[in-house]
């Protein structure tokens, strides 16, 4: 029988700072090799920094003289030669995959193509993940992200076979058929983001009669794509009677994940651990780019150290997170990383009344709120320059109007003091947007403000 | 690593060089079989931080 670790690849865990840097290096230094013969994007975006290859002595060197690759870059390069752009370094022959970018940002998609060495070594990247999350050969797992454009269901769907679990391909039917196929099948494993959890568990409920915990098998949920509270995960594993675990992942190919500890280990946040061994990540202050100090948040810039299709090399994802040390996580593994449930896109923020408005902020205080399902923000334009905040809430069915008065009070109060902001907080008159699946971003914000 | 887990590196990089030699071949199949084959051994170094030939795919 096989022997059941928490080991996934002991020579990538245990291997020191010195051995990791070295190897990053010889890789970095073949990538960019590569990339400025085959691609005349990168050869005169070389030419230009006066970063060629040969001069990368050091890690140092590279994140010195080779400028940040921007969303702007790559969309301009696919302008001028669609699709892909001259950044593309395969030929078309050897293509297997392509996706696009999410498209959160709202300025256009990048296209990114991969040969089937991508695709193995982006499968490698989760897996490692979800074996420390404890998925083992056979495990039922419940896939809620669709394949389509985007890379997150097709990579996801890879890195799930890499350990050998038996997926359920379930995005496609509606969310009270997939709850009948987690049962029928005996799932013990979910891969949702938590807004679309949260979909599932009531529908659980109300439609079904079911309690999540109790009439379903699921013991692990895996999960990305939103920031979370510890409490609303806490929350969550309580709803569901599993465990938690996160994996950061985006379509320039950044990807960080939770150890056995998890997503929440103790009451406190896990750590979603780099896997230095397949990409490089620096986190950079975004006014010096500077590398910040742990502990510090900065925006994460990566470059996949194997890359064969399409290379992004230094590419900033305008994600923002919080860098840990490896000592901060009690699993042993030697990589650093970001703190898990806190990952969120620099434009995201609003600015409201001149104050600095992050959703995840009001996140945190509503969705926790008991008796709150779901909500919508709206900013708003009122008379004379003034700018109007409001919070729509939808209820679960069984909280009565009285509680609520009480409910709404509280959320506005909380709201104010967290944020400096007073907020118009109130019952939803309207049907609130349904996140329909585990790819959907929950976007809960609305800048409706005149001239925007 | 152990001396059976040394021996067996031994052994994917034989498997690695002959389906490298396989990706030219004139039967489709086999050229399908070659570039599963040379991937995963690649891919299976890369993971183990032996560099010795895992640049190697780009050659496809």
């Amino acid at each position: 029988m096989t022997p059941i670790t928490s080991s996934y690849n002991i020579a990538a865990e245990k291997a020191d700072k010195t051995r990791v840097a070295a190897w990053q290096l010889h890789k970095l230094q073949k990538l960019t090799e590569y990339a400025y013969n085959t691609s005349p994007f990168y050869k005169n975006w070389m030419n230009k920094a006066g970063a060629k290859p040969e001069k990368i002595k050091s890690l140092r060197d590279f994140s010195r003289m080779m400028p940040l690759l921007r969303k702007e870059d790559v969309l301009k390069d696919q302008a001028l030669l669609p699709p892909f752009g001259s950044r593309q370094t395969a030929n078309h022959e050897s293509l297997v995959i392509q996706h696009v970018s999410g498209g959160t940002s709202g300025r256009g998609q990048e296209l990114q193509g991969g040969t089937l060495h991508d695709k193995v070594q982006l499968a490698y990247l989760f897996a490692y993940g979800f074996y420390y999350a404890g998925i083992r050969p056979g495990d039922v797992t419940a896939l809620t992200l669709p394949v389509s454009m985007s890379a997150g269901g097709t990579a996801i769907y890879d890195a799930l076979q890499r350990v050998n679990a038996r997926v359920l391909p379930i995005a496609a039917y509606d969310t009270v058929s997939k709850l009948k196929m987690l049962r029928q099948h005996n799932a013990r494993v979910i891969v949702a983001t938590p807004a679309f959890l949260d979909i599932m568990y009531a529908a659980a409920r109300e439609q079904l009669g079911w309690d999540a915990a109790k009439d379903l098998s699921i013991d692990i949920i895996l999960t990305a794509g939103e920031p979370f509270s510890v409490e609303r995960a806490i929350g969550l594993e309580r709803a569901w009677g599993a465990k938690i675990y996160e994996w950061y992942g985006a379509s320039q190919r950044v990807g960080a994940v939770n150890c056995i500890n998890g997503a929440i280990h103790q009451g406190k946040r896990g750590l979603l651990h780099h896997l230095p061994h397949l990409k490089f990540v620096e986190t950079l202050n975004r006014d010096t780019q500077e590398p910040v100090e742990y502990g510090e948040e900065g925006e994460v810039v990566t470059t996949f150290l194997t890359s064969q299709g399409s290379p992004l090399i230094r590419c900033a994802t305008n994600d923002k997170a919080r860098l840990l040390p490896a000592s901060s996580c009690s699993c042993g593994m030697c990589s650093d990383g970001y703190e898990s449930g806190t990952i969120s896109r620099y434009d995201d923020m609003m600015k409201v009344r001149g104050l600095n408005l992050w959703p995840v902020t009001v996140d945190d205080i509503v969705l926790v709120s008991p008796g709150v399902k779901n909500y919508i923000g709206i900013v708003s334009s009122g008379g004379a320059g003034r700018e109007n905040l409001t919070v729509n809430i939808e209820f679960d069915p069984e909280i009565i109007s009285e509680r609520k008065a009480t409910i709404l009070g509280e959320i506005s109060e909380k709201l104010r003091e967290t944020t400096g902001l007073r907020m118009n907080v109130m019952e939803a008159t309207f049907t609130l947007p349904q996140f329909k699946d585990a790819e959907s971003k929950a976007r809960r914000w609305r800048d409706e403000r005149t001239g925007r | 690593m152990n001396a059976a887990d040394e021996e067996s590196l031994k052994q994917i990089e034989l498997i690695w060089r002959a389906s490298r030699t396989l990706t030219s071949s004139e039967s489709p199949i086999l050229r399908y079989y070659a570039l599963i084959v040379h991937t995963e051994t690649s891919a299976v170094m890369n993971q183990l931080l032996i560099p010795d030939f895992e640049d190697s795919g780009r050659e496809h």
